[in-house]
């Protein structure tokens, strides 16, 4: 029971959260994220922001504070 | 402050070949001590390391490197090229040895060590920053973590980036064994930073989900890595922004302790393991062979014994009476968990049982041949025992008679050898179905080979008459 949740709230992450248009960063990026899944009940508040402004993002809210966002950091 | 340069000290100075990845710090030999240098990046977090409850606990349990500052100084010794603003001392390792000469048992406990201390730290607010299992050394069957430049300052928010490297250097190979009961020891060799995840999701099959472990750290860990492998994101500053927190790290980290600690490999009931029971020795040979053994133990005081070929380890018991350490070595890794699993409850911390095939031995590895080094590098026995084993080398594994005695000479300690004619039955078991060729394999060419390199002592022929014991000096010895 716990493993179907635990592999249902994964691929839902993979779903929402890749995006795209990419380059090459750190390949250990996904062994990190994987730790928000691994953190357990702790991740799961981590889990909600991370979803929160995607979903927003793929709506079209709040769209233009994420480009300045990725402009900054690229 | 740079520390100033004294150059006549600085040729004696030995630098580890093995120790240059982290451009804080520097290991280094100087008359028979072990040095690391330290930047002034790494000085603070030294500094910082010593103000915790944890790091003290660690080492007074034995299972952290003794380690002090020495006064620069009064010590005399240089930085080179100024880049360095202090010296740490650490105690030294008896023998040097790998992962790909550990069995199982000691693997997994290098594994718990390492989760142990990352659990510790993380209440203190440290972390360790890789988790590499060449940070955990032996002092006979007791793991010690050596690289104490591991441990930094958490920062808040950002993921453990040792994961990883756990995964591949601990967790996989363990799996390996544990549920496919394919030995890691040859992938460790050959893949110096360990099996990756898309290599060991290759390995499980759809049964092997189910099993502990393996649907997250092995087949989601692959998962995400292909995802994220192309992200333009800076994953850490998005967890960071998102509220990740060392909690996250702490349940994780408990869950891989609970999944190591459930981990194990049913050991086969090998040749070997029968071996005491099923050879053919009667007791009375049995009781001259021990008392000849300890006759030249006894002899006088050593400083490092190999026992070639260790099986039950009741010869290197007999060795560690005299000596200050044992390497045992042997090729079946069923006898060699079974005599670790023995020590590891006695806590003995002068014999180290290694997975060694001589025929074979440990090659040096990684950047130029040079970081993990060859057996024969880490340092050479005064006493090599070589019992029940040339039988295997000369027939089973091919080797020429004097070559073998000749490597015996060449490792520059004394000797007690066993010889066992054609007509011993085990002998015999191994000419089964082979043609004999081994012409080279009989007494008198033995002794011949043996006088070339060493001076026979004393030679006591066995009961049964098909196994003859020599104890010889080097006539060239050498000693590190």
């Amino acid at each position: 029971m716990r493993k179907t949740m635990i592999l249902g709230v994964s691929l839902s992450i993979l779903f929402i959260v890749i995006q795209p248009s990419y380059a090459y960063l750190d390949p250990g990026s996904g062994s990190m994220m994987l730790q928000v899944i691994l953190g357990g009940l702790a991740g799961l508040g981590v889990l909600l922001k991370i979803f929160w402004r995607r979903i927003i993002s793929f709506f079209g809210f709040g769209k233009k504070q994420e480009e300045k966002a990725e402009n900054k950091i690229s | 402050m740079p520390l100033t340069v004294n150059p006549e000290i600085l040729d004696r100075c030995l630098l580890e070949e093995g120790s240059f990845r982290d451009r804080n710090g520097r290991v280094f030999y100087f008359e028979n001590s072990v040095y690391r240098a330290l930047s002034q990046q790494a000085l603070a977090e030294w500094n910082a390391l010593q103000r915790t409850t944890f790091f003290p606990r660690f080492v007074a349990e034995g299972k952290l490197v003794r380690t002090e500052q020495v006064e620069a100084s009064s010590f005399a010794l240089s930085a080179m090229n100024n880049r360095w603003s202090a010296i740490l001392k650490h105690e030294s390792i008896p023998f040097i040895s790998y992962p790909y000469e550990w069995c199982f048992g000691m693997l997994k406990d290098a594994a718990l060590l390492q989760i142990e201390l990352l659990l510790s730290a993380l209440e203190e607010d440290f972390i360790l920053k890789d988790a590499s299992a060449f940070n955990v050394q032996w002092k006979g069957s007791m793991p010690v973590f050596i690289d104490i430049l591991s441990f930094e300052k958490h920062q808040s928010g950002e993921p453990w980036a040792g994961y990883r490297q756990f995964c591949q250097m601990f967790l996989y190979p363990l799996m390996l064994q544990a549920y496919k009961n394919v030995s890691f020891q040859s992938w460790l060799r050959g893949s110096i930073d360990g099996m990756s995840s898309p290599s060991c999701r290759q390995l499980m099959s759809l049964r092997d989900l189910l099993r502990p472990g393996v649907l997250t750290h092995v087949y989601l860990q692959s998962l995400f890595e292909s995802k994220f492998a192309k992200t333009h994101k800076d994953v850490k500053v998005n967890l960071r922004s998102a509220g990740f927190n060392k909690e996250l790290i702490k349940a994780n980290a408990r869950r891989l302790l609970k999944l190591v600690k459930g981990l194990s490999w049913a050991v086969p009931k090998s040749v070997w393991t029968d071996y005491s029971n099923n050879n053919s020795y009667n007791s009375e040979d049995q009781k001259l062979k021990m008392e000849f053994v300890h006759e030249a133990v006894q002899s006088q005081r050593w400083n490092l014994v190999w026992d070639l070929g260790c099986n039950t380890g009741v010869f290197s018991r007999i060795a560690a009476e005299n000596a200050e350490y044992v390497v045992s070595m042997d090729a079946d890794q069923a006898v060699v968990e079974r005599f670790y699993q023995e020590l590891k409850q006695e806590t003995r911390k002068t014999i180290l049982p290694l997975l060694m095939n001589l025929a074979d031995p440990s090659p040096g590895l990684g950047w130029r041949g040079m970081e993990r080094k060859s057996l024969l590098d880490r340092g050479r026995p005064e006493l090599t025992l070589c019992l029940a084993l040339i039988h295997h080398m000369v027939i089973s594994a091919n080797i020429p008679l004097r070559e073998f005695v000749s490597w015996l000479g060449s490792l520059g300690g004394s000797l007690v050898i066993e010889f066992i004619t054609k007509e011993d039955p085990m002998v015999k078991t191994l000419l089964l179905n082979k043609k004999d060729n081994y012409e080279d394999y009989e007494v008198g060419n033995f002794e011949k080979c043996l006088a070339e390199f060493f001076h026979i002592v004393r030679r006591l022929e066995l009961m049964s008459g098909t196994r003859i014991l020599y104890f010889a000096k080097n006539k060239y010895p050498s000693y590190r």
